[in-house]
Protein backbone atom coordinates (compact mmCIF):
# COMPACT_ATOMS: atom_id res chain seq x y z
CA UNK A 1 0.00 0.00 0.00
CA UNK A 2 2.89 2.52 0.52
CA UNK A 3 5.46 2.82 -2.41
CA UNK A 4 9.10 3.71 -0.46
CA UNK A 5 10.81 5.55 -3.76
CA UNK A 6 7.27 7.57 -4.06
CA UNK A 7 7.93 8.41 -0.19
CA UNK A 8 11.42 9.38 -0.68
CA UNK A 9 10.64 11.27 -3.67
CA UNK A 10 7.96 13.59 -1.63
CA UNK A 11 11.36 14.11 1.26
CA UNK A 12 13.80 14.81 -2.18
CA UNK A 13 11.54 17.43 -3.68
CA UNK A 14 10.64 19.30 0.06
CA UNK A 15 14.86 19.66 0.67
CA UNK A 16 15.04 20.23 -3.16
CA UNK A 17 12.69 22.93 -2.85
CA UNK A 18 14.53 24.45 0.21
CA UNK A 19 11.64 23.79 2.43
CA UNK A 20 13.45 22.27 5.35
CA UNK A 21 16.23 24.99 5.17
CA UNK A 22 13.60 27.89 4.83
CA UNK A 23 11.32 26.84 7.79
CA UNK A 24 14.58 26.28 10.01
CA UNK A 25 15.96 29.52 9.13
CA UNK A 26 12.67 31.18 9.91
CA UNK A 27 11.95 29.41 12.71
CA UNK A 28 15.12 31.02 13.87
CA UNK A 29 14.10 34.53 12.99
CA UNK A 30 10.86 33.74 14.63
CA UNK A 31 12.53 33.04 17.97
CA UNK A 32 15.38 35.95 17.74
CA UNK A 33 11.77 38.12 17.56
CA UNK A 34 9.96 36.93 19.81
CA UNK A 35 12.67 36.97 22.48
CA UNK A 36 13.13 40.62 21.72
CA UNK A 37 9.48 41.10 21.39
CA UNK A 38 9.12 39.07 25.16
CA UNK A 39 12.16 41.56 26.27
CA UNK A 40 10.69 44.36 26.03
CA UNK A 41 7.67 42.87 27.97
CA UNK A 42 7.99 44.71 32.28
CA UNK A 43 7.67 41.67 34.03
CA UNK A 44 7.77 37.88 33.01
CA UNK A 45 9.85 38.46 30.19
CA UNK A 46 10.04 34.53 29.19
CA UNK A 47 6.63 33.43 29.34
CA UNK A 48 6.04 36.22 26.81
CA UNK A 49 8.82 35.49 24.25
CA UNK A 50 7.87 31.83 25.38
CA UNK A 51 4.41 32.26 24.26
CA UNK A 52 4.72 34.85 20.78
CA UNK A 53 8.02 32.37 19.70
CA UNK A 54 5.74 29.02 20.38
CA UNK A 55 2.79 30.78 18.48
CA UNK A 56 4.53 32.46 15.59
CA UNK A 57 6.24 29.23 15.11
CA UNK A 58 3.09 27.12 14.37
CA UNK A 59 1.91 29.07 12.50
CA UNK A 60 5.13 29.76 9.63
CA UNK A 61 5.25 25.48 9.64
CA UNK A 62 1.68 25.44 8.76
CA UNK A 63 1.79 27.79 6.29
CA UNK A 64 4.96 26.54 5.16
CA UNK A 65 3.72 22.83 4.95
CA UNK A 66 0.28 24.12 3.00
CA UNK A 67 2.06 26.09 0.66
CA UNK A 68 4.95 23.41 -0.54
CA UNK A 69 2.28 20.24 -0.62
CA UNK A 70 -0.58 22.55 -2.59
CA UNK A 71 2.07 23.33 -4.52
CA UNK A 72 3.69 20.29 -5.17
CA UNK A 73 0.75 18.37 -5.71
CA UNK A 74 -0.67 20.82 -8.35
CA UNK A 75 2.52 20.75 -10.14
CA UNK A 76 2.33 17.13 -10.32
CA UNK A 77 -1.04 17.68 -12.03
CA UNK A 78 0.18 20.34 -14.67
CA UNK A 79 2.90 18.11 -15.44
CA UNK A 80 1.52 15.39 -16.13
CA UNK A 81 4.17 13.96 -13.14
CA UNK A 82 0.88 12.22 -11.87
CA UNK A 83 0.11 10.56 -15.09
CA UNK A 84 3.82 8.93 -15.53
CA UNK A 85 3.58 7.82 -11.85
CA UNK A 86 0.22 6.28 -12.49
CA UNK A 87 1.11 4.45 -15.73
CA UNK A 88 3.89 2.49 -13.31
CA UNK A 89 2.59 -0.89 -11.33
CA UNK A 90 0.97 1.94 -8.70
CA UNK A 91 -2.09 2.47 -7.65
CA UNK A 92 -3.75 5.16 -7.12
CA UNK A 93 -4.72 4.38 -3.55
CA UNK A 94 -0.76 4.09 -2.76
CA UNK A 95 -0.09 7.17 -4.72
CA UNK A 96 -2.56 9.11 -1.90
CA UNK A 97 -0.90 6.99 1.02
CA UNK A 98 2.81 7.41 -0.10
CA UNK A 99 2.59 10.86 -0.83
CA UNK A 100 0.54 11.05 2.59
CA UNK A 101 3.02 9.22 4.53
CA UNK A 102 5.83 11.81 2.74
CA UNK A 103 4.28 15.13 3.67
CA UNK A 104 3.59 13.09 7.74
CA UNK A 105 6.99 12.49 7.67
CA UNK A 106 7.55 16.53 7.12
CA UNK A 107 5.28 17.06 9.58
CA UNK A 108 6.94 15.16 11.96
CA UNK A 109 10.02 16.38 11.03
CA UNK A 110 9.00 19.99 11.97
CA UNK A 111 7.45 19.09 15.15
CA UNK A 112 10.37 17.28 16.39
CA UNK A 113 12.65 20.71 15.18
CA UNK A 114 10.14 22.79 16.75
CA UNK A 115 10.28 20.45 20.43
CA UNK A 116 13.72 20.85 20.53
CA UNK A 117 13.73 24.91 19.97
CA UNK A 118 11.24 24.47 22.63
CA UNK A 119 13.72 22.58 24.63
CA UNK A 120 16.74 25.03 24.12
CA UNK A 121 14.36 27.72 25.27
CA UNK A 122 13.26 25.76 28.34
CA UNK A 123 15.63 22.69 29.22
CA UNK A 124 15.53 23.21 32.77
CA UNK A 125 11.67 23.02 33.54
CA UNK A 126 10.52 21.09 30.32
CA UNK A 127 7.79 19.21 31.92
CA UNK A 128 4.42 17.50 31.03
CA UNK A 129 2.91 20.44 29.83
CA UNK A 130 5.74 20.73 27.49
CA UNK A 131 5.66 17.53 25.81
CA UNK A 132 1.57 17.55 25.66
CA UNK A 133 1.98 20.49 23.52
CA UNK A 134 4.52 19.09 21.15
CA UNK A 135 2.70 16.14 20.33
CA UNK A 136 -0.48 17.97 19.90
CA UNK A 137 1.22 20.24 17.80
CA UNK A 138 2.66 17.33 15.83
CA UNK A 139 -1.15 16.37 15.46
CA UNK A 140 -2.34 19.39 14.52
CA UNK A 141 0.83 18.98 11.88
CA UNK A 142 -0.56 15.93 10.69
CA UNK A 143 -3.81 16.96 10.43
CA UNK A 144 -3.08 19.72 8.35
CA UNK A 145 -0.46 18.14 5.77
CA UNK A 146 -3.52 15.64 4.90
CA UNK A 147 -5.89 18.50 4.43
CA UNK A 148 -3.58 20.30 2.36
CA UNK A 149 -3.48 17.08 0.25
CA UNK A 150 -6.92 16.69 0.32
CA UNK A 151 -7.44 20.15 -1.52
CA UNK A 152 -4.83 19.94 -3.80
CA UNK A 153 -5.95 16.53 -4.92
CA UNK A 154 -9.84 18.22 -5.25
CA UNK A 155 -9.16 21.70 -6.21
CA UNK A 156 -7.73 22.57 -9.40
CA UNK A 157 -6.15 26.08 -8.59
CA UNK A 158 -3.14 25.82 -6.25
CA UNK A 159 -3.95 29.17 -4.96
CA UNK A 160 -7.76 28.51 -4.47
CA UNK A 161 -6.30 25.37 -2.68
CA UNK A 162 -4.21 27.08 -0.78
CA UNK A 163 -6.38 29.48 0.71
CA UNK A 164 -8.82 26.68 1.27
CA UNK A 165 -6.31 24.74 3.61
CA UNK A 166 -5.96 28.17 5.38
CA UNK A 167 -9.41 28.93 5.80
CA UNK A 168 -10.31 25.36 7.11
CA UNK A 169 -7.37 25.79 9.65
CA UNK A 170 -7.99 29.42 10.79
CA UNK A 171 -11.94 27.69 11.18
CA UNK A 172 -10.83 24.43 13.07
CA UNK A 173 -9.11 27.16 15.49
CA UNK A 174 -11.82 29.49 15.86
CA UNK A 175 -14.47 27.12 16.17
CA UNK A 176 -14.79 27.39 19.89
CA UNK A 177 -15.70 30.91 19.29
CA UNK A 178 -18.14 30.59 17.00
CA UNK A 179 -20.07 27.82 19.17
CA UNK A 180 -19.55 29.83 21.91
CA UNK A 181 -21.54 32.37 20.11
CA UNK A 182 -24.23 29.98 19.12
CA UNK A 183 -24.14 29.01 22.37
CA UNK A 184 -24.96 31.86 24.25
CA UNK A 185 -27.89 32.70 22.03
CA UNK A 186 -26.88 36.07 20.67
CA UNK A 187 -27.87 36.25 17.29
CA UNK A 188 -30.53 36.92 15.37
CA UNK A 189 -33.60 35.18 13.97
CA UNK A 190 -32.24 35.57 10.75
CA UNK A 191 -28.78 34.09 11.31
CA UNK A 192 -30.74 30.47 12.52
CA UNK A 193 -29.82 28.96 9.26
CA UNK A 194 -26.38 29.82 9.45
CA UNK A 195 -25.94 28.62 13.37
CA UNK A 196 -27.14 25.50 12.29
CA UNK A 197 -24.81 25.18 9.29
CA UNK A 198 -22.15 26.01 11.25
CA UNK A 199 -23.28 23.39 13.93
CA UNK A 200 -23.17 21.07 10.94
CA UNK A 201 -19.40 21.67 10.05
CA UNK A 202 -17.95 22.03 13.53
CA UNK A 203 -19.75 18.07 13.73
CA UNK A 204 -17.06 17.27 10.88
CA UNK A 205 -14.08 19.73 12.16
CA UNK A 206 -11.26 18.76 14.34
CA UNK A 207 -11.09 20.76 17.23
CA UNK A 208 -7.39 22.66 16.71
CA UNK A 209 -8.06 25.40 18.95
CA UNK A 210 -7.90 22.49 21.72
CA UNK A 211 -4.15 21.92 20.79
CA UNK A 212 -0.74 23.61 21.51
CA UNK A 213 -2.22 26.04 23.96
CA UNK A 214 0.80 28.14 25.18
CA UNK A 215 -0.84 28.01 28.55
CA UNK A 216 0.37 24.81 29.00
CA UNK A 217 3.98 25.64 28.39
CA UNK A 218 3.83 28.39 31.35
CA UNK A 219 0.88 26.53 33.40
CA UNK A 220 2.02 22.77 32.88
CA UNK A 221 -0.98 20.71 31.41
CA UNK A 222 -4.63 20.43 32.90
CA UNK A 223 -5.59 17.56 34.84
CA UNK A 224 -8.17 16.66 32.40
CA UNK A 225 -6.26 16.67 29.57
CA UNK A 226 -6.54 14.06 27.05
CA UNK A 227 -3.74 12.61 24.67
CA UNK A 228 -5.87 9.97 23.71
CA UNK A 229 -8.69 12.24 22.40
CA UNK A 230 -5.87 14.50 20.43
CA UNK A 231 -4.58 11.18 19.07
CA UNK A 232 -8.01 9.58 17.97
CA UNK A 233 -9.42 12.73 16.54
CA UNK A 234 -6.16 12.87 14.29
CA UNK A 235 -6.30 9.08 13.55
CA UNK A 236 -10.42 9.83 12.23
CA UNK A 237 -9.82 12.98 10.50
CA UNK A 238 -7.14 11.75 8.49
CA UNK A 239 -8.81 8.41 7.33
CA UNK A 240 -11.59 10.90 6.26
CA UNK A 241 -9.48 13.10 4.45
CA UNK A 242 -7.74 10.43 3.06
CA UNK A 243 -10.78 8.34 2.07
CA UNK A 244 -12.10 11.08 0.31
CA UNK A 245 -8.58 12.28 -1.63
CA UNK A 246 -8.68 8.74 -2.84
CA UNK A 247 -11.98 8.28 -4.31
CA UNK A 248 -11.54 11.50 -6.01
CA UNK A 249 -8.37 10.15 -7.73
CA UNK A 250 -9.99 7.19 -8.14
CA UNK A 251 -12.75 8.62 -9.82
CA UNK A 252 -10.41 10.89 -11.61
CA UNK A 253 -10.33 10.76 -15.65
CA UNK A 254 -7.24 11.45 -17.37
CA UNK B 1 15.98 56.61 -29.81
CA UNK B 2 12.61 58.74 -29.32
CA UNK B 3 11.02 55.74 -27.85
CA UNK B 4 13.67 55.45 -25.39
CA UNK B 5 13.42 59.19 -24.19
CA UNK B 6 9.50 59.36 -24.58
CA UNK B 7 9.77 56.35 -21.87
CA UNK B 8 12.31 58.50 -20.16
CA UNK B 9 9.79 61.21 -19.98
CA UNK B 10 6.80 59.10 -19.07
CA UNK B 11 9.81 57.50 -16.05
CA UNK B 12 9.76 61.46 -14.46
CA UNK B 13 6.89 62.31 -15.20
CA UNK B 14 6.01 59.70 -12.95
CA UNK B 15 8.26 60.54 -10.36
CA UNK B 16 7.37 63.57 -10.16
CA UNK B 17 3.69 62.99 -9.88
CA UNK B 18 4.88 60.68 -6.34
CA UNK B 19 7.13 63.86 -5.41
CA UNK B 20 4.05 65.85 -5.68
CA UNK B 21 1.27 63.54 -3.58
CA UNK B 22 4.31 63.55 -1.02
CA UNK B 23 4.03 67.30 -0.51
CA UNK B 24 0.47 66.82 -0.34
CA UNK B 25 0.52 64.38 2.57
CA UNK B 26 4.04 65.06 4.36
CA UNK B 27 2.58 66.62 7.33
CA UNK B 28 -0.18 63.66 7.56
CA UNK B 29 1.06 61.71 10.64
CA UNK B 30 -0.45 58.61 12.67
CA UNK B 31 -2.34 59.97 15.09
CA UNK B 32 -3.44 58.44 18.58
CA UNK B 33 -7.02 57.68 18.97
CA UNK B 34 -6.57 57.44 22.74
CA UNK B 35 -7.23 53.80 24.29
CA UNK B 36 -9.74 51.85 22.06
CA UNK B 37 -12.84 50.24 23.65
CA UNK B 38 -12.06 47.12 25.15
CA UNK B 39 -13.00 44.00 23.25
CA UNK B 40 -14.68 40.91 24.49
CA UNK B 41 -13.12 38.07 26.16
CA UNK B 42 -13.83 36.13 22.55
CA UNK B 43 -13.04 38.79 20.24
CA UNK B 44 -9.36 38.78 21.70
CA UNK B 45 -9.45 34.85 21.47
CA UNK B 46 -10.27 35.13 18.03
CA UNK B 47 -7.36 37.39 17.33
CA UNK B 48 -5.04 35.13 18.69
CA UNK B 49 -6.95 31.89 16.37
CA UNK B 50 -7.87 30.12 19.70
CA UNK B 51 -5.28 30.60 22.05
CA UNK B 52 -6.23 32.19 24.96
CA UNK B 53 -2.61 32.61 26.80
CA UNK B 54 -1.53 34.28 23.49
CA UNK B 55 -4.53 36.48 23.17
CA UNK B 56 -3.44 37.28 27.48
CA UNK B 57 0.09 38.32 26.45
CA UNK B 58 -0.89 40.35 23.17
CA UNK B 59 -3.63 42.32 24.84
CA UNK B 60 -0.89 43.29 28.05
CA UNK B 61 2.10 44.10 24.76
CA UNK B 62 -0.85 46.58 23.94
CA UNK B 63 -1.58 47.77 27.39
CA UNK B 64 2.14 48.20 28.12
CA UNK B 65 2.62 50.02 24.87
CA UNK B 66 -0.09 52.61 24.77
CA UNK B 67 -0.27 55.96 23.60
CA UNK B 68 3.74 55.41 22.67
CA UNK B 69 2.58 56.10 19.04
CA UNK B 70 5.65 56.36 16.01
CA UNK B 71 7.27 59.22 18.47
CA UNK B 72 4.63 60.61 20.02
CA UNK B 73 3.77 59.81 23.67
CA UNK B 74 1.17 61.02 25.26
CA UNK B 75 0.67 61.95 29.06
CA UNK B 76 -1.42 59.61 31.08
CA UNK B 77 -4.24 62.80 31.99
CA UNK B 78 -5.03 62.15 28.02
CA UNK B 79 -5.89 58.02 28.24
CA UNK B 80 -9.68 57.55 28.50
CA UNK B 81 -9.39 55.51 32.07
CA UNK B 82 -12.93 53.85 30.78
CA UNK B 83 -11.92 52.16 28.65
CA UNK B 84 -8.64 51.36 30.09
CA UNK B 85 -10.26 49.68 32.94
CA UNK B 86 -12.03 47.81 30.83
CA UNK B 87 -9.04 46.35 29.40
CA UNK B 88 -7.79 45.56 32.61
CA UNK B 89 -10.73 43.13 33.36
CA UNK B 90 -11.07 41.58 30.21
CA UNK B 91 -7.16 40.44 30.11
CA UNK B 92 -7.01 39.88 33.67
CA UNK B 93 -9.92 37.17 32.50
CA UNK B 94 -8.00 35.33 30.10
CA UNK B 95 -5.10 34.85 32.59
CA UNK B 96 -5.89 35.54 36.45
CA UNK B 97 -2.56 34.09 37.60
CA UNK B 98 -0.31 36.13 36.11
CA UNK B 99 0.39 39.69 37.37
CA UNK B 100 1.92 41.62 34.37
CA UNK B 101 -1.93 43.17 34.23
CA UNK B 102 -2.16 44.17 37.63
CA UNK B 103 1.54 45.48 37.91
CA UNK B 104 0.85 47.86 34.66
CA UNK B 105 -2.27 49.10 36.41
CA UNK B 106 -0.97 49.60 39.82
CA UNK B 107 2.55 50.57 39.21
CA UNK B 108 2.10 52.46 35.28
CA UNK B 109 -1.52 53.20 35.24
CA UNK B 110 -1.36 54.57 38.84
CA UNK B 111 0.69 57.77 38.35
CA UNK B 112 -1.76 59.36 36.48
CA UNK B 113 -2.77 63.40 38.10
CA UNK B 114 -6.56 62.66 37.97
CA UNK B 115 -8.16 61.63 41.19
CA UNK B 116 -11.17 59.80 38.76
CA UNK B 117 -8.78 58.09 36.55
CA UNK B 118 -6.92 56.86 39.82
CA UNK B 119 -10.17 55.60 41.48
CA UNK B 120 -10.64 53.41 38.37
CA UNK B 121 -7.27 51.89 39.13
CA UNK B 122 -7.59 51.14 42.80
CA UNK B 123 -11.08 49.62 42.33
CA UNK B 124 -9.23 47.20 39.85
CA UNK B 125 -6.58 46.73 41.89
CA UNK B 126 -9.60 45.68 45.01
CA UNK B 127 -11.15 43.23 42.72
CA UNK B 128 -8.16 41.67 42.06
CA UNK B 129 -6.68 41.71 45.63
CA UNK B 130 -9.62 39.73 46.86
CA UNK B 131 -8.86 37.15 44.98
CA UNK B 132 -7.58 33.70 46.37
CA UNK B 133 -5.03 33.67 43.91
CA UNK B 134 -1.00 33.01 45.38
CA UNK B 135 -0.04 36.60 46.54
CA UNK B 136 -2.32 38.77 44.88
CA UNK B 137 -3.27 39.89 48.35
CA UNK B 138 -0.45 42.62 48.15
CA UNK B 139 -2.75 44.34 45.27
CA UNK B 140 -5.17 45.15 48.21
CA UNK B 141 -1.87 46.91 50.03
CA UNK B 142 -1.25 48.74 47.15
CA UNK B 143 -4.74 49.88 46.03
CA UNK B 144 -4.47 50.89 49.88
CA UNK B 145 -1.17 53.04 49.41
CA UNK B 146 -3.02 54.68 46.56
CA UNK B 147 -5.72 55.47 48.39
CA UNK B 148 -4.00 56.92 51.51
CA UNK B 149 -0.93 58.27 49.91
CA UNK B 150 -2.12 59.62 46.05
CA UNK B 151 -6.08 59.45 46.71
CA UNK B 152 -5.37 61.00 50.08
CA UNK B 153 -9.49 59.24 51.10
CA UNK B 154 -9.29 57.85 53.88
CA UNK B 155 -12.59 56.26 54.23
CA UNK B 156 -11.50 54.52 51.24
CA UNK B 157 -8.01 53.66 52.65
CA UNK B 158 -9.86 51.92 56.10
CA UNK B 159 -12.28 50.25 53.82
CA UNK B 160 -9.75 48.73 51.61
CA UNK B 161 -7.61 47.62 55.04
CA UNK B 162 -11.37 46.11 56.23
CA UNK B 163 -10.74 43.88 52.83
CA UNK B 164 -7.44 42.78 53.70
CA UNK B 165 -8.47 41.68 57.49
CA UNK B 166 -11.19 39.96 56.78
CA UNK B 167 -9.23 38.22 53.54
CA UNK B 168 -9.54 34.56 52.52
CA UNK B 169 -5.98 33.26 51.76
CA UNK B 170 -4.65 31.80 54.60
CA UNK B 171 -1.21 33.48 53.61
CA UNK B 172 -1.14 36.51 54.36
CA UNK B 173 1.52 37.89 57.28
CA UNK B 174 -0.09 39.04 60.24
CA UNK B 175 1.12 42.55 59.82
CA UNK B 176 -1.79 42.69 56.83
CA UNK B 177 -4.46 41.91 59.21
CA UNK B 178 -3.37 44.78 61.24
CA UNK B 179 -3.53 47.55 58.99
CA UNK B 180 -6.34 48.79 59.55
CA UNK B 181 -5.07 49.91 63.17
CA UNK B 182 -1.82 50.97 61.71
CA UNK B 183 -3.95 53.66 59.74
CA UNK B 184 -6.55 54.61 62.57
CA UNK B 185 -3.03 55.12 64.42
CA UNK B 186 -1.29 57.46 61.81
CA UNK B 187 -4.64 59.39 61.56
CA UNK B 188 -5.09 60.28 65.19
CA UNK B 189 -7.69 57.76 66.00
CA UNK B 190 -5.57 56.49 68.26
CA UNK B 191 -8.17 54.53 70.66
CA UNK B 192 -9.70 52.25 67.64
CA UNK B 193 -6.26 51.28 66.77
CA UNK B 194 -5.34 50.45 70.25
CA UNK B 195 -8.23 48.08 71.01
CA UNK B 196 -7.76 46.62 67.78
CA UNK B 197 -3.81 45.49 68.29
CA UNK B 198 -4.62 45.00 71.58
CA UNK B 199 -7.40 42.44 70.35
CA UNK B 200 -5.78 41.06 67.99
CA UNK B 201 -2.32 39.77 70.22
CA UNK B 202 -5.27 38.82 73.03
CA UNK B 203 -6.84 36.29 70.24
CA UNK B 204 -4.00 35.30 68.06
CA UNK B 205 -1.03 35.07 70.52
CA UNK B 206 -0.65 31.80 69.43
CA UNK B 207 -1.06 31.51 65.59
CA UNK B 208 0.90 34.89 64.86
CA UNK B 209 4.47 34.71 64.42
CA UNK B 210 6.69 36.30 67.35
CA UNK B 211 8.18 39.15 65.21
CA UNK B 212 4.49 40.15 64.48
CA UNK B 213 3.34 40.60 68.20
CA UNK B 214 6.64 42.04 68.84
CA UNK B 215 6.18 44.84 66.19
CA UNK B 216 2.20 45.50 67.87
CA UNK B 217 4.12 45.65 70.94
CA UNK B 218 6.69 48.30 69.63
CA UNK B 219 4.34 50.56 68.25
CA UNK B 220 1.05 50.18 71.50
CA UNK B 221 4.32 51.08 73.78
CA UNK B 222 5.86 53.64 71.86
CA UNK B 223 2.62 55.53 70.01
CA UNK B 224 -0.67 54.76 71.80
CA UNK B 225 -0.42 53.48 75.31
CA UNK B 226 0.10 56.03 78.11
CA UNK B 227 2.23 55.50 81.57
CA UNK B 228 -0.78 54.05 83.41
CA UNK B 229 -2.09 51.80 80.62
CA UNK B 230 1.33 50.47 79.88
CA UNK B 231 1.42 49.42 83.84
CA UNK B 232 -1.75 48.05 83.31
CA UNK B 233 -1.49 46.37 80.62
CA UNK B 234 1.75 44.66 81.18
CA UNK B 235 3.14 44.30 77.39
CA UNK B 236 5.77 47.20 78.00
CA UNK B 237 7.99 45.85 80.99
CA UNK B 238 10.96 45.03 79.02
Amino acid sequence: MISAPLVNYVLTAAIRDKLVLSLILAIGVSLSMSAFLGSSAIVEQGSFALVYAMSSIRLLVVAGLVLFIVFFVRRAFDTKEIEYFLTAPLGRITYILSNSLGFSILACLFGGVITLALFALEGQSFSEGHIYWSVTIIIEFLIIVNVALFFSMVVGSPTIAAMAVLAFYFLARLMSQVLGIIDAGITSEVLRPFEILMQVISSVMPRLDLMGQTAWLIYGAPDNLSLIFFGLQGFIFIGLVLSAACLDLIRKQF
Amino acid sequence: MFKLISLYCILFSFVAGNVWLWTDVRGVRAAWPNVPPAMSEQGAKSYALGDQQLAYRMSATLLQNLGENDGDVRPLLDYNYEFLNDWFVMAHKLDSQSSIVPILAAYVYSSVDDNAKLEKIIGFLIDVGQEETGRFWRWLVRAMFLARYKLENIDLTIQIAGLLEEHPSSELPAWTRNLRAYILSDIGEKQAAKEIMLETIKSQHQTLDPSEINNMIFILCTELLDDQEKAQSGLCSS
